[in-house]
């Protein structure tokens, strides 16, 4: 008999309840006698162990769970509430990116004006006092008026 | 551990816990927190974490309780959820270790290769007793998690084979194999650890 088969036997039944050829095999075994020593001496200890009673839990011990259980439930509910806060916060952050992109991404004499397109262009201060001037009979117009700039670039501040 | 009769108060308490009643899942605990606790005690090494890891059980135990379908008794379920959570946080501990054997310090090994070749000096029982005590409980300490809990339900808690199966949702046939195993390997390690230089 194989020393393994042997300790199938030793581990699962008691010295007595052993068949003929497992009991010849110990005798004989200086393996199985040392295997059949140590397993009772745990089996000795486990007993030992499993009489000793197991602590009680402490006083107010149910009262400390259900404190636990209504933080975990705060908790739960502050942390939907954070990431409601954070959700909201990355849409923002997106939204304003995408404006930031479309501001640049679009040409500036496209539908979109910057500040500095219409800085860069300003209606001459003659142009519009000439707009609202009285015309007088008689007068050619441009003897009086000349509207040579028109054609010309300003300068910044409106000078001739 | 069978089905509550449907009189029992504890069925009330658990419907009403279903619906978010804290008061009476203050009362299942306070019915059931020594079975808790004990189970937890028996299963994790650390003394200083029973209370702590048995709170985490109850919390994970009312998260879960709509859960619960009468199928069993609440003593059953309660006592699988502790044995879930404690098998993972045998886990976790073990994961957190570097060797097999690091969990002993030399201190540690030294009394364990006192008590290991103690044997043949056959002197006061008592003695004798608190050694072969001692040696379970650190070879048990040692065992890889799921042997540790089959020895400790089977051997510390006194299990029969059908009460494991029940809790720990397997058949039968399973339990025996899995208790044949670790009981095999707590005396292998046993003999391999005293064969150390
Ligand atoms: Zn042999």
């Amino acid at each position: 008999m194989h020393c393994q088969a042997v300790w199938d036997f030793l581990l699962e039944t008691n010295q007595e309840d052993w068949p003929e050829p497992v009991r010849a095999h110990v005798a004989g075994c200086r393996a199985c006698q040392a295997a059949e020593r140590d397993w009772r001496r745990l089996r000795q200890g486990l007993a030992a162990l499993a009489a000793e009673p197991p602590p009680e839990p402490s006083l107010g011990f149910s009262a400390r769970v259900r404190r636990r259980i209504e933080e975990a439930a705060r908790g739960e509910a502050g942390e939907v509430l954070a990431e409601r806060a954070a959700r909201r916060l990355i849409y923002a952050a997106l939204l304003a990116v995408l404006i930031l992109v479309v501001c640049l991404v679009v040409p500036s004499s496209g539908p979109i004006r910057t500040p500095r397109s219409a800085e860069a262009y300003p209606l001459p201060q003659e142009m519009i006092s000439a707009q609202n001037y009285p015309v007088f009979p008689g007068q050619p117009l441009d003897a009086r008026y000349d509207f040579s700039f028109v054609s010309e670039r300003p300068e910044r501040g409106g000078g001739r | 551990m069978a089905n509550p009769p449907q009189d029992d108060p504890e069925v009330g308490w658990i419907k009403r816990a279903q619906r978010g009643d804290g008061d009476a899942f203050e009362e299942l605990v306070r019915r059931h927190e020594r079975r808790v606790v004990g189970l937890v005690s028996r299963l994790i090494a650390r003394r200083a974490d029973v209370e702590d890891v048995a709170q985490e059980i109850f919390v994970k135990a009312y998260l879960a309780i709509r859960t619960f379908n009468f199928e069993s008794s609440f003593g059953t379920w309660i006592s699988r959820v502790a044995i879930n959570h404690c098998y993972d946080h045998l886990r976790r501990a073990r994961a957190s270790r570097v060797a097999y054997y690091a969990d002993l310090s030399q201190e540690g090994e030294r009394a364990l290769a006192a008590q290991a070749d103690d044997r043949d000096r056959s002197g006061e029982r008592i003695e004798e007793r608190i050694m072969a005590r001692d040696l379970a409980e650190r070879l048990l300490r040692r065992a890889p998690p799921e042997d540790r809990v089959m020895l400790t339900l089977k051997e510390l808690e006194q299990m029969s084979v059908s009460e494991i199966a029940e809790v720990l949702n397997l058949r039968e046939s399973t339990v025996k194999v899995r208790l044949h195993r670790a009981r095999k390997r707590m005396l292998e390690d046993l003999k391999r650890w005293r064969r150390r230089p």
